[in-house]
């Protein structure tokens, strides 16, 4: 242990890109506040700069050659220290596993191409609440310490201030939170602060941190500031002072042999609103994840078997706009409203290149597979499949690990659909969002392998003619069920008065507590963040129901919509009951235009010893059910005792945001506050407001028996949101099956979340599985196409990437790849 | 609490044929030859080799035989356990080299092959035993090829394979924690055997001498200096046997002791020291020595004894004065006496075992002073429970309290041991930061068994119920190294300690049943096989992705890292013979205390 303290003072400047301003200033921000370092640098001998953010530096690096030169040399002379291994400090709910993996990849490579280092200090100051699994998340990515600021005391006193955070999986970071500010500046903020950090020093007996410099827009340590700091160098009655890094606070740490408390939570809360406001950005992102993940393991496969380019710049392209965009003031929803065409624009830009990527993928696949049917002259290629001679083939694609069933739809209508094996397979031709032709399109119901396709062919539609196979779908008047849920709407309302998981008999509704209930909550008192209240249950009201009928009863779906209305807004729901889904999804369009307010959907349970658990990034977390607004991802739940353990879960495509007040589990479905209102103060203008106007989501609910972590919700949140895409084929011959998979993972807790090629440009490929159920798993994996099967032993909790070179070799590496090496030979 | 469940406990017969041998069957060589598998692609399961290398193969009625040019797979399609699925048979534990040419299976009904390779043949015969039988045989190889004077740890031999070879010396850095683990598994089958069979019965007659020589043998190391201050000997060399150059070596003579010129005497600046020797060595222990023809002048006693040593010493003490107190009251009172006077040697040391120099040895130090060294600081955990449980043994099995009660409450209350207890995950994990190292790669393997003596003894001694809980916390921090070795020695006692906590059972029987019958060593190729992914840690080091069970990775005493990837050839080759207490000792734990059943 120290025996004088030490203050480290950490000249950074805190950038924000994006915020109260759209990137093309926050880049303009970063030129300048560079070079401003740069300058103080040669001024002032001992003076080190800090610096987070992978972006900001390729900025330099194609705006300012020579000044990113100079960043180079002042990096190797340890001065200038990159922090933060990731491209921009996002925010740390949001993001998914392998988000958080690309963050890492990207920023760490680059930091190594260019600076000969990676970064070994995560930096996260600014963003909002830190999820549970960030310490695996960091070390993943090469980083063993973390910086961040918020919860701050005021908003979670139980937080220590210096501790070891452990994730599930039992790894560790050290960690220091910011007690201050991240930019204090001026000479009596620089007074104040470094009299609280002394005072803390000599308490807790080790160093501590004190970032100064200006700071969210920009800026860095000012002249002013580091002459003040050397004069109180110089004077007596502090601790010592020295101009350093994280890297060399956390070293200077570990060397004092500190007893630190152990911390094994999530670090929440500051800004509940933001989980939930902005839902075009959360939505985008949701889309551009999934749309990243499916593309670019099908574009893998597609390399390894038909012929494809590798892609890996292009990936990396789409890649760091996503990440871009996860900087907290963007993905939180908290930024102007200008910024979000911006946001828009990149993430279509990220998602147009994955699609298209995709597609060639796809058809390069499909056009391997023998589709010849005997007696077809030519290549077959009537889109519309009019003629009824020969049924249409139709390739459907599932990039996940596990296998699944599902419906599926395609653009036209059919009188049959069988599978590669002859077999019937139950269709329904519902209408579709078209009106032209016949408005009918088919939904079938699709059995595809793990990271893999199966053919089925269509028969032309005959409206006089088409096959109906029973099934488990069964809808009468307004009750839907098949053989995993039973549920009954009331006329009345709207909701679900009975709510039946077939397996127990156990009901989770009834006409007292019926659930999906849409409630309007009053927003009014917020900021966009929802600054100090993590709470929000003042009830505005109910939607009133304005009517509700049965759609569609089919053997592959009944669907039940309902339309309510409440003021100005709208929502239509559909309610979709698939065979053999364990999963009612829930379709719904809002025009939704009360501003200051929330829309939840309701769904209280009857039991006791409630907990919530939901998934995090690459992980799940379960938190008392106390009311407060929480951050989520794919999922969420509330398992209580009632005859036995129960399970009611919600999944969703692209919200983030639920609370759970009693008994009563709500997801957030929309939050329609003023873009970056920032404490309320709102001089008369004509706002604009974050959800209003059109939104379209899904969510789904389950009922199941036991708690959620032992139950495949993980895996139905994923196919929930990653679907299989239906490819219409053409009559041809080739050397692959009707129906194949490229992967087997044995074991369907272990989950995929990337199947990509190396970036190093070797042809490896890199397979990224974790642990989603918290049990310990020996399991193993088959890849044919890899020559490769390997088994492979997953600690509870735990992400493992491997990396499959040519001949069929693995071995287990980290989110770097292995291209950066471990240690120094 | 949870239970073992063993069945079928497996076990691999392997002799190495020259070419040559007429006892090879004519019909190994006229086997077909480079035919390739042709069913091999159904095989969904990963195979150490891959399919296209696969060149022979042959069935039994159980299980398909495959050789290739990195050793043999048997591929069970419907095993009665999962981990049996694929077995690897590779050189040169279980092959003289990794081509196989051709396979011969004698009888389908039978586990049985020949396997030509390269340069031999290989003749592999699957025995089902209980865990008891392969109890009995490991236990018979270490008597008859181990034990020195009592003492058993390993053994070079002289012809590969062949434990009759093993040359009558060979001592270990830890015979004495070595001997002292056998020995406990002694204790612990005797007392079964007692329990269940009667004491006349000769499983346990038998059992009850293995153990009281394995316990003298032990114990003969405590009185051993004779320095007269409670010091603890290493191990002994008879005159005949070679001194290597490793450590601090003393000949004893005429109530006297000669420090021998040793790299690390000279370092020390000790070399020629002549220290008092003049205590006695009691009666009873004496045999083991004079019945070989030795007497006390002559011997060569091993010094800079570690807590290793003590630590097991201890264990051992609990468990002699448990099993034997009652009925060998000579015994227990010479443990008595030994435990005490080397706790008080170590509390009159400041907390220290010290030299013949003033100064500490090497690893023995459980000072706040050592603990507030970077070294210290993260070994301080752990020491300070070995500290504590010694305090608790020597009250336990003397009845004592008094100075030995208030040194205890004093390490507790006002010298914070016992909340040092609880920091060794924490301590442990900056320790392996600043070496740039993940815990695994920082931790010495053996320090797992330490902890498992320290802990263990503390929360079954400890009547406080919030101290116990204290020391459960402990405990719960070695977890993290413990659960993923998946080791009974490890994980009997801690179901034991903390029953509510989750074991893996499954694992733990896998371990039973997939222990080798012969404890000789012999690398295997882990490098070679395609169904095991090389794991990089932050430090370098290399690991297999998955846990291979016993019989196909090293064979090693407690102190190794089992996930170790480790090369084609290691220094020992098949040359070298170790002790079976790895398994007796976790195997009789599990009896003794009902942990373990058998079908």
């Amino acid at each position: 242990m120290n025996e004088i303290p030490k203050t480290h003072l950490i000249g950074n400047a805190h950038l924000d890109p994006i915020w109260l301003w759209r990137w093309t200033e926050g880049c303009g921000e970063v030129l300048q506040t560079f070079r401003s370092a740069l300058d103080r640098l040669k001024e002032y001998e001992d003076f080190v700069f800090t610096c987070s953010s992978a972006a900001y530096y390729k900025w330099v690096e194609d705006i300012d050659p020579a000044m990113f030169g100079e960043i180079v040399e002042r990096v190797k002379e340890g001065r200038w220290v990159p922090v933060n291994g990731w491209w921009v400090q996002p925010d740390c709910n949001m993001p998914s596993g392998e988000s958080f993996a690309r963050q890492a990849l990207y920023s760490q490579l680059y930091y190594y191409e260019k600076f000969g280092r990676i970064c070994s200090t995560g930096y996260n100051v600014d963003s909002f609440g830190h999820n549970a699994n960030l310490p695996q998340l960091l070390r993943q990515g090469g980083m063993n310490a973390y910086v961040m600021m918020r919860p701050g005391a005021h908003e979670n006193p139980d937080v220590p201030g210096t501790f070891l955070w452990e994730s599930a999986d039992g790894s560790k970071v050290l960690t220091y939170k910011i007690p201050t500010s991240y930019a204090v500046h001026s000479s009596g903020s620089l007074d104040e602060a470094l009299a609280l950090l002394d005072e803390t020093a000599k308490k807790e007996g080790h160093g501590m941190m004190l970032f100064y410099g200006v700071g969210n827009h920009g800026g860095g340590p000012t002249r002013g500031d580091i002459e003040h700091l050397l004069t109180m160098m110089r004077r007596d009655g502090y601790s010592e002072l020295e101009f350093s890094s994280p890297d060399g606070f956390f070293m200077e740490l570990s060397l004092g042999m500190p007893d630190l408390p152990v911390w094994k939570d999530e670090l929440q809360h500051h800004a509940s609103g933001c989980y939930s406001a902005t839902s075009l950005v959360k939505m985008l992102n949701r889309r551009a994840e999934n749309a990243l993940f499916a593309s670019e393991a099908f574009a893998t496969v597609a390399n390894k078997t038909a012929g494809m380019q590798a892609k890996t710049a292009d990936y990396k392209e789409a890649w760091r706009d996503v990440c871009f965009n996860q900087f907290h003031d963007v993905l939180c929803g908290c930024s102007i409203m200008e910024a979000y065409r911006d946001v828009r624009d990149s993430e279509g830009h990220a998602i147009t290149i994955s699609d298209r990527l995709q597609n060639e993928a796809l058809l390069r696949l499909a056009h391997r597979i023998d589709t010849w049917v005997e007696g077809v002259s030519e290549p077959y290629t009537e889109t519309r499949n009019q003629d009824a001679r020969f049924p249409r083939p139709i390739v459907v694609f599932n990039p996940l690990s596990f296998p699944v069933k599902t419906p599926v739809r395609t653009y036209h209508p059919s009188s049959e659909v069988r599978d590669a094996d002859g077999n019937a397979v139950p269709f329904q031709n519902v209408r579709s969002s078209r009106s032209n032709d016949s408005h009918l399109d088919t939904v079938f119901l699709a059995q595809i392998p793990a990271l893999g396709y199966a053919t089925y062919w269509l028969k032309g539609y005959d409206e006089n003619n088409a096959a109906v196979l029973k099934t488990d779908v069964f809808a009468e008047g307004l009750t839907m069920e098949n053989r995993f849920i039973k549920a009954t709407f009331d006329k009345r309302t709207g909701a679900i008065v009975s709510l039946v998981d077939k397996e127990s008999g156990f009901d989770y509704a009834s006409a007292e507590k019926p659930v999906a209930v849409p409630v309007v909550i009053d927003d009014r008192k917020t900021d966009t963040w929802a600054h100090n209240v993590f709470r929000f249950h003042d009830v505005k009201g109910g939607m009133a129901l304005q009517s509700i009928e049965l759609i569609e009863a089919g053997p592959v779906r009944a669907v039940i919509r309902t339309k309510h209305s409440f003021g100005q807004s709208l929502l239509t729901q559909d309610f979709i009951l698939g065979s053999e889904q364990r999963v009612l999804r829930v379709k719904c369009k809002a025009r939704w235009a009360e501003d200051f307010t929330m829309l939840k959907m309701s769904f209280p349970v009857t039991g006791d010893n409630l907990i919530n658990t939901c998934e995090i990034a690459a992980d799940y977390i379960k938190r008392p059910a106390n009311g407060e607004e929480e951050p989520m991802q794919k999922w969420t739940s509330v398992s209580f005792d009632n005859g036995a353990r129960r399970t009611l879960a919600l999944v969703n495509d692209g919200k983030y945001s639920y609370d759970c007040p009693g008994s009563d589990l709500r997801i957030t479905l929309l939050r329609n506050v003023i873009f970056a209102d920032h404490y309320s103060h709102r001089p008369a203008a004509d706002f604009n407001f974050t959800d209003e106007g059109m939104q379209r989501f899904e969510y789904g609910i389950s009922v199941f028996d036991g708690e959620a972590e032992n139950s495949r919700i993980a895996n139905e949140a994923l196919a929930f949101n990653i679907r299989p895409t239906a490819i219409p084929e053409s009559f041809h011959k080739g050397d692959m099956p009707q129906r194949h998979g490229f992967i087997e993972v044995h074991d369907d807790n272990i989950l995929m979340t990337a199947f990509k090629l190396c970036e190093d440009g070797s042809g490896d490929a890199v397979m990224r599985l974790y642990e989603s159920r918290g049990k310990e798993t020996h399991t193993y994996v088959l890849c044919d196409m890899l020559d490769a099967g390997f088994r492979v032993d997953f600690m509870p909790h735990e992400i493992k990437t491997f990396r499959i070179d040519k001949n069929g070799r693995v071995s287990e590496v980290n989110f770097l790849e292995g291209v950066v090496p471990y240690y120094e030979e | 609490m949870q239970s073992i469940r063993l069945s079928d406990v497996l076990a691999r017969v392997i002799q190495i044929h020259e070419l040559t041998d007429p006892a090879v069957p004519a019909a190994l060589f006229s086997a077909p030859q480079d035919t390739g598998v042709p069913f091999i692609q159904e095989i969904r399961y990963p195979l150490p080799s891959a399919k296209h290398s696969y060149t022979c193969f042959a069935k039994t009625k159980r299980a398909v035989w495959m050789g290739a040019d990195n050793g043999l797979t048997r591929y069970e399609e419907a095993p009665q356990h999962e981990a049996d699925r694929v077995m690897f048979f590779p050189a040169e534990r279980n092959l003289a080299d990794n081509c196989v040419k051709a396979l011969y299976v004698p009888d389908e009904n039978r586990e049985e092959i020949w396997a030509l390779t390269q340069t031999a043949v290989a003749h592999i015969i699957l025995r089902t035993l209980s865990g008891e039988e392969k109890a009995e045989i490991l236990t018979e190889e270490t008597l008859s090829y181990v034990d020195r004077h009592g003492m058993v740890s390993q053994k070079d031999l002289t012809e590969p394979r062949k434990p009759a070879s093993a040359v009558p010396h060979g001592h270990s850095d830890n015979s004495g924690t070595f001997t002292a683990g056998f020995a406990v598994g002694e204790l612990c089958k005797y007392a079964y055997y007692k329990r269940t069979l009667g004491p006349a019965h000769e499983k346990t007659v038998r059992a009850r001498a293995s153990a009281v020589r394995s316990t003298e043998a032990t114990l003969l190391l405590m009185y051993m200096p004779c320095r007269g201050n409670g010091f603890v000997a290493r191990t002994y060399l008879t005159p005949n046997e070679p001194l290597p150059d490793d450590g601090l070596f003393y000949r004893i003579e005429n109530g006297k002791a000669v420090c021998l010129d040793t790299s690390q005497a000279r370092e020390r600046g000790i070399a020629g020291k002549e220290i008092y020797a003049g205590g006695t060595i009691p009666q009873r222990l004496r045999h083991l020595f004079e019945d070989e023809g030795y007497t006390l002048d002559g011997l060569r006693y091993k010094g800079d004894t570690s807590s290793d040593e003590i630590t097991h010493h201890f264990l051992l003490a609990y468990f002699t004065h448990m099993i034997l107190g009652e009925e060998d009251k000579e015994l227990d009172a010479l443990m008595i006496t030994a435990v005490k006077n080397t706790l008080q040697h170590i509390i009159d040391n400041g907390n220290r075992l010290i030299e013949c120099d003033g100064e500490p040895t090497t690893w023995a130090k459980w000072d706040k002073g050592y603990f507030s060294e970077l070294l210290g600081w993260s070994d301080g955990c752990l020491n300070a429970a070995e500290l504590l449980m010694y305090h608790k043994v020597v009250m336990a099995i003397s009845g004592e309290t008094g100075k030995w009660k208030e040194n205890y409450d004093r390490l507790v209350n006002a010298e914070g041991y016992a909340h040092l207890t609880t920091l060794h995950d924490s301590r442990f994990h900056i320790s392996a930061d600043v070496s740039g190292l993940e815990q695994v790669e920082e931790l010495m393997y053996g320090d797992n068994m330490l902890a498992t003596c320290a802990y263990w003894l503390l929360i079954t001694l400890e009547e406080d119920e919030k101290l116990k809980e204290t020391y459960r916390a402990g405990y719960r921090g070695w977890n993290g190294t413990f659960r993923r070795e998946h080791n009974p020695i490890y994980d009997i006692p801690y179901m034991l300690s903390c029953p509510d906590d989750p074991v893996d059972t499954q694992m733990l029987a896998d371990w039973f049943r997939r222990q080798d019958i012969s404890r000789v060593c012999g690398s295997v190729s882990i490098e070679e096989r395609r169904d095991v992914p090389v794991r990089y840690r932050f430090g370098g080091t290399k690991e297999t992705s998955w846990l291979l069970m016993p019989d196909e990775r090293g064979i090693s005493k407690y102190d190794r890292n089992p996930y170790a990837f480790i090369s084609a050839h290691n220094e020992n080759g098949t040359q070298v013979l170790e002790s079976c207490y790895v398994y007796t000792c976790a195997y009789w734990l599990g009896k003794y205390y009902g942990v373990i059943e058998e079908d």
